[in-house]
This record gives structure tokens, C-alpha cells and sequence, in this order.
């Protein structure tokens, strides 16, 4: 089975799509699932205790946890400056920390099956340096840090750890960023243009497959920097 | 592999029981006692082990209606850390359950 995190919307719906396409096993994960069902259950990651119960629950039932994708984010597109301290606190609650919880809660779960791989989700804006998106890009910043070291702590554990930092997506999370600040963007990638949801999922689709058993430790930026 | 034992309560004997079959199985010869090193430059496993260790603690306690929070802002340390020792690891899993850790 694999847990995908913010599984309702944006990347995380596309990726559960792939997956499931794929033929795999898909347990999304959100924090306001229109309804909770076999295949989608409701969990704040940014709140580690609820992380925890829902290992717990994994654990008891018996679910043979192979892949984790940490899609789960926010994002608040604001000068630090003018950012209240509550939402900066969300942002690194949900973003960072809520990686650190799930690969803490359910990569010990990958550990009983011999091993597993993770994509977390970091953002091209931490090596673009983006305006108005500082206190965003710190919070998936640490994420790269954290995959990096995260990587070689369980590499003897059979588990790879990669992250993958698309650059503009159309999903809900671009909603609100002015269209010019989006071409600027886009002018400073490789590939200069935007991406399909359906593109990154491809990735993450990789990288969770055997195909990239090579693989760990690495954040890819989709579109190039 | 023998095991000597912890003594206390029963939680301290399953987990004492529970690291001595892990470490077992990670070819550790000779008699586990409380004062075995887990570790360090001395120790009998290393991180990776010790995650193995923690994976089976934590299935045994859940097994026995328990739960084990492995845990510690000081794991990795020598002088005071949980993991320095088979006894301190089988201690601090006593100390859970005698507080109510999950239950």
C-alpha cells in the first residue's frame, strides 16, 4: 500500500490517480476529506498525535505500507514582512513538520516489509529565491534538508527517500499568485512553461517504483534550474 | 544466545526477551545482559539495528495490549541515552508502562 498525503486536491489527487491507474494500492490521506472511505481517510499531518494514530491504526490492521508521498502542503503567497505569525507557524506546521511526522510514523511501518520509498514535495521557489514566497520556501526548504539526511539515517533500512520540487502546477495552490509573477517564474526554468499535475505524478510514480531503486537522497526540480 | 534477564516487572521481562531474540537475529553471540552496550563504539548494533530493535518492541507492546514511544531528544546519547544499553532501552520500556505510556 501506498499513503499519499493531501490526497483531496492538487498533486496529491493526481498522484493518488497515477497510482491507483497504476494498478497500486492507495491510501489518500487529508485534512477535510469530503468523506472518509476505504481508500481515504481523514488526518492532520501537522498534528503529530493524529500522524501517530494513524500508523497505530495501519499497524493493527495489518496494511503492508511500501510507499509514502508527502504532498500534503500550503501555501501563502506574502511578503515575511507582512505575514501574521500564525500563518507562517501553518505553513512550517504542515509543509515541514507534517513531513517529518508521517516519514517518522510510517516509514517504521515500510521497515516490517523489508523496506519502501518516499517522495516528499518540495517547491522550485527555494533554489529561485522567489519574491513573496520567503517564509513559504523556508518551510520546503527544510523538507530538502530533511530528505537529504533523512535519506542516508534509513538507507540501511531499504527504504529511499527522494523529493521532488515542481515548479508552477496548476492546482489550487497557484490560485491567487498574480499571472506575471507566474511568467517570471517561468522564464527563470529550464523548461519554461507550466506543468500538468499529471507531469509531476508521472515523477513520483518513478520514483516509488523499483525502476529507481538508484535513487535516494536527491531533490529533482521539475522544469529544471 | 542466552539471556539472563532483567527482573522487575513484566514488562521489563518481555522487553528484555524481545531485544535478546532481535539482537539474536542480528548474530549478537554470547550472553545479553543489561549492561550490553546497544550503542556506540562498543555497541552490538548500530542505527539501523537499533531501528529493528524498536520496530519489535514496539509489535510486542502493542501485542500485549502496551504501547512503546521510542522517542528521546537524547537517543543518540552515550552518557544518558535510553540506547546506550540493552538495561537502560529494557528500563525505559518498563518506566512506559508503568506510567500508562498508551494505555
Amino acid at each position: 500500500m501506498i499513503v499519499v498525503t493531501g490526497a483531496s486536491r492538487g498533486l496529491g489527487a493526481a498522484v493518488v490517480e497515477r497510482l491507483r491507474a497504476d494498478g497500486e494500492a492507495v491510501l489518500g490521506v487529508s485534512r477535510q476529506p469530503a468523506e472518509e472511505s476505504a481508500g481515504l481517510r481523514r488526518c492532520d499531518v501537522s498534528r503529530a498525535e493524529e500522524v501517530a494514530a494513524l500508523a497505530g491504526d495501519l499497524r493493527r490492521e495489518k496494511h503492508p505500507v511500501t510507499g509514502l508521498v508527502n504532498a500534503a502542503g500550503i501555501a501563502s503567497m506574502n511578503l515575511a514582512l507582512m505575514m501574521p505569525a500564525a500563518t507562517a507557524r501553518e505553513l512550517v506546521a504542515t509543509n515541514l513538520l507534517g513531513t517529518i511526522y508521517s516519514c517518522q510514523q510510517l516509514v517504521p511501518l515500510m521497515v516490517r516489509q523489508g523496506g519502501g520509498a518516499v517522495v516528499n514535495f518540495s517547491t522550485i521557489a527555494v533554489a529561485l529565491g522567489l519574491r513573496g514566497e520567503s517564509v513559504y520556501a523556508a518551510s520546503k526548504a527544510g523538507v530538502e534538508g530533511f530528505t537529504r539526511a533523512f535519506a542516508r539515517e534509513v538507507s540501511g533500512l531499504g527504504v529511499r527517500v527522494n523529493c521532488v520540487a515542481p515548479g508552477p502546477v496548476a492546482t489550487d495552490l497557484l490560485a491567487g499568485v498574480p499571472e506575471e509573477a507566474l511568467e517570471e517564474v517561468i522564464a527563470r526554468q529550464v523548461l519554461p512553461r507550466a506543468f500538468a499535475p499529471e507531469e509531476v505524478a508521472d515523477l513520483v510514480a518513478y520514483l516509488l517504483s523499483q525502476r529507481s531503486q538508484a535513487l535516494s537522497g536527491l531533490v529533482l526540480p521539475v522544469g529544471g534550474v | 544466545m542466552e539471556s539472563d534477564g532483567c527482573g522487575g516487572s513484566a514488562a521489563r521481562d518481555l522487553a528484555f526477551s524481545v531485544v535478546g531474540e532481535v539482537l539474536g537475529e542480528f548474530g549478537v553471540e554470547g550472553v545479553v545482559t543489561a549492561s550490553t552496550p546497544l550503542l556506540g563504539a562498543d555497541g552490538v548494533v548500530d542505527s539501523m539495528g537499533l531501528v529493528q530493535v524498536c520496530v519489535a518492541l514496539e509489535d510486542a507492546a502493542e501485542g500485549a495490549g502496551l504501547r512503546f514511544d521510542w522517542t528521546s531528544d537524547a537517543a543518540m546519547s552515550r552518557s544518558r541515552g535510553v540506547y546506550r544499553t540493552v538495561g537502560s532501552l529494557v528500563e525505559e520500556f518498563g518506566r512506559q508502562q508503568a506510567q500508562g505510556a498508551g494505555s
